[in-house]
């Protein structure tokens, strides 16, 4: 059975600026660690969280500190700042963009599996949080009316 | 393997029908649907599979679209070997080393797509449904350019007005009534205009008759809602009273009776209520009509003395992912080719035909589109309803036509879809370039997104002998098949009304207050120069001129009812008949010579 660690949603917040329960009301909080666990191996997810928390930990709580840190410490590392841009990734727009072959060389599990691109979910489209953020609804996947497109826009689309 | 060659029915009669057609897309389904109420015995031969064509699959493709993470045009449909086809994403490669179906040649690719599936390219078109200014049919005569039509718009007015009743248009006609096209007094559309979108309003209060200078002529800007094939409010006013029923989703009529805004038409819409070709085909008498799917035409056989088509060779194939076939033979009365410009012409060539003018093939057409995009000061409302619900028609018609290519100017509601793949397409330049994430991400995004829009100039290319579709028996598909090897450029007069698009499209922006993000990839080799000038092209989807129509058998490869002048009982019909498009989207023109079409047909059997 596949359990998530609390921090990856706190981590997931932190980076795509929307809150846990926005998050795990799309439904894909545990699809989205999994694959994280699946593709960049549970050790290099495990790094990943634990860099996170010491950055919490260097933040105490201030937001501003802890986006400086995530900054230098997580986004703009060489080994976690891939798997953290596709975590920003998969919550935005739906996709796990298969990681570069020097990554995986360097810091990946060696049980990874054949990693590709790919969609995670039949879900993963729909409630990406770019549709949210655009304020339209997630085309294809929802209708809003005849003639709903004439209306002025909402700031931000919820379903 | 071996192939054999059989008969459908194992009896030679029963292979003989009064019509074959190559191909289901509009062309087939109109014409199908055309002489199955004359009760003509049809055969369709379709090279593409049905999957989408049920209730089912159609909701399978939805999910399809759904789950592919790049969202190309036809991306909703499986890829078939079999009866492979261009996607966009094949046709950025060089001249040499194309991965996908197309041969480019270059010097510069052609960037169109279409689909081999059952209903054609219908099945992801946007539904635009303009017709042809008078003007578009004589350019040679009026602006030194292209070639004339043998036909006008008079001719095809009572065709025209078939074509919006079978494909369910809707539009105002008095604002349709524009450089020069005319309407039957008291002529409705079926369906009220679609609702323009709040973008639209918002350039239209901005630009309505607003005057300004381009290239030594004056204009002035009119916002114009444009006629599009999807459903609509029905017009009580239609057919001289009698009203339009709206035409549902194909296989469950209760459904799609009214646009609902998905904003997908392309590559699906999901609700039908946007017209494909298998509305047609399912509203057709069928009962005396085979549509055959996963059947490929190799081959047309010619008898040498008459010049008649004896014979037309498939292969039919049961599992995409096999070549294994077998080969079949039947006869007709008449053979229909209707499977696009560049099937049409791959077709042709194979069968060792090239017409008395030699122009099978040639005269390769698109509509090159030039893509600017801005950020409008204001949110437009990106990213809802149908992908364009409004245009400026001006720059279509008039006199600086001897000169610069005419050109739409398309209104994009999809955000700079077209252009970057947004809204995804708009994290990476802010996530991997900008070094964005957390709030500041999402408040870059959600500032951006829906402030997004494109003006997409779409331009009237010229009929060319060098641009050309030919055949190599060194480029064949997996079941022997030829693929369409392309030599293909755009010239001087589309640069230069690229040239004029452009500080066009500079005007518009600084006149709504947008700011101009219009980018030019001088990586990719659709990027051209014109002057000072440079721009990267995209296509339009809209495969046109390889087998023109005109007045004699020395000009031209098919007569003003699209019949073969080498092979009597031949008639080569879409797009590909085409001997100029002007600046309009083709499909209704397309449909309503295939009407012509279908009265000649049914005159002759």
């Amino acid at each position: 059975m596949h359990t998530m660690d609390p921090t990856f949603l706190r981590l997931s917040s932190a980076l795509t600026g929307f809150t846990e329960s926005d998050l795990t009301g799309t439904g894909l909080a545990e699809a989205y660690h999994w694959v994280m666990v699946d593709r960049a191996g549970g050790e290099a997810v495990g790094r990943l969280l634990g860099r996170f928390t010491a950055a919490e930990q260097t933040a105490e709580a201030d937001p501003e500190l802890l986006h400086e840190a995530l900054d230098r410490q997580v986004m703009g590392d060489p080994e976690h700042g891939p798997p953290a841009r596709n975590l920003v990734r998969l919550w935005y727009v739906g996709i796990w963009q298969a990681l570069p072959d020097a990554w995986h060389e360097r810091y990946g599990s060696e049980r990874r599996s054949a990693d590709a691109t790919f969609v995670p979910a039949p879900d993963s489209y729909a409630r990406s949080l770019i549709w949210r953020t655009a304020g339209a609804p997630p085309r294809g996947a929802q209708a809003p009316g005849f003639g709903s497109w004439a209306r002025a826009p909402q700031h931000e689309w919820s379903a | 393997m071996e192939d054999t060659v059989s008969s459908v029915a194992g009896n030679a009669r029963a292979d003989h029908h009064d019509v074959v057609i190559v191909g289901s897309g509009i062309n087939g389904a109109i014409l199908a649907k055309a002489l199955g109420a004359h009760h003509k015995r049809v055969l369709v031969l379709e090279a593409g599979t049905n999957e989408a064509s049920t209730t089912d699959g159609y909701r399978d493709a939805v999910r399809a679209f759904h789950s592919a993470p790049v969202k190309t045009l036809n991306s909703a449909y499986r890829r078939n070997p079999n009866a492979p086809y261009p996607d966009v994403g094949d046709l950025a490669a060089g001249p040499h080393g194309a991965p996908g179906y197309f041969v480019q040649r270059g010097p510069r690719p052609y960037a169109s797509d279409y689909a081999r599936v059952q209903g054609g390219a219908s099945m992801y078109w946007l539904g635009t449904c303009l017709r042809m200014p008078p003007e578009d049919f004589r350019t040679r005569t009026l602006f030194g350019q292209g070639l004339d039509w043998p036909i006008g718009y008079d001719e095809l007015v009572p065709y025209y007005a078939r074509a919006e009743r079978e494909m369910g248009v809707s539009a105002n006609a008095g604002e349709q009534a524009y450089g020069g096209m005319w309407f039957p007094e008291d002529y409705a559309y079926p369906m009220y205009r679609i609702p323009p979108s709040h973008l639209d309003r918002v350039m239209a209060r901005q630009l309505n008759g607003k005057a300004l200078s381009l290239g030594g002529q004056e204009y002035t800007l009119q916002v114009r809602s444009m006629p599009q094939a999807r459903n609509s409010v029905p017009n009580p006013a239609y057919d001289g009273g009698r009203g339009y029923r709206p035409v549902g989703a194909a296989g469950d009529p209760e459904h799609g009776l009214r646009c609902v805004g998905s904003a997908s038409c392309m590559p699906i819409c999901p609700s039908q209520a946007k017209y494909t070709a298998l509305k047609t085909l399912d509203t057709a008498d069928l009962s005396r009509t085979t549509v055959l799917t996963r059947a490929v035409v190799s081959e047309l056989l010619v008898d040498p003395a008459s010049g008649r088509i004896s014979g037309v060779k498939y292969q039919r194939y049961q599992d995409s992912g096999s070549p294994e076939h077998t080969t079949h033979l039947v006869t007709a009365d008449i053979v229909v080719l209707a499977a696009h410009a560049i099937e049409n012409a791959k077709v042709l060539l194979a069968s060792g035909i090239e017409s008395s003018s030699g122009l099978v093939g040639k005269n390769l057409m698109d509509h090159p589109t030039l893509i600017t995009r801005a950020l409008a000061a204001d949110p437009v409302g990106a990213f809802r309803g149908p992908g364009v619900t409004s245009g400026i028609e001006v720059f279509r018609t008039g006199p600086a036509r001897a000169n610069r290519a005419g050109y739409r100017v398309e209104i994009g509601n999809w955000g700079w879809a077209w252009s970057s793949g947004a809204p995804a397409g708009h994290l990476a330049p802010l996530m991997d370039e900008l070094g964005l994430f957390g709030r500041d991400l999402r408040a870059r995004l959600a500032r951006d997104l829906p402030r997004q829009f494109q003006l997409q100039f779409m331009l009237d290319q010229m009929p060319s002998e060098s641009n050309r579709v030919t055949i190599d028996p060194a480029h064949r598909d997996q079941m022997g098949n030829f693929r369409p090897v392309i030599h293909y450029d755009v010239d001087d007069y589309v640069r230069a009304g690229m040239s004029e698009a452009r500080e066009l499209a500079r005007w518009i922006f600084d006149a709504v207050g947008a700011e101009d993000h219009s980018e030019v990839n001088s990586a990719l080799p659709t990027h051209v120069r014109h002057g000072a000038e440079e721009f990267t092209y995209f296509g339009a989807g809209h495969g046109a001129g390889t087998h023109i129509m005109g007045t004699s058998k020395h000009n031209s490869v098919v007569d003003d009812r699209q019949r073969s002048w080498d092979h009597p009982n031949l008639f080569i019909v879409g797009c590909g008949s085409m001997p100029t498009m002007g600046a309009a989207n083709p499909t209704l023109t397309m449909a309503a010579m295939a009407y012509r079409t279908a009265d000649e047909i049914i005159r002759s059997l």
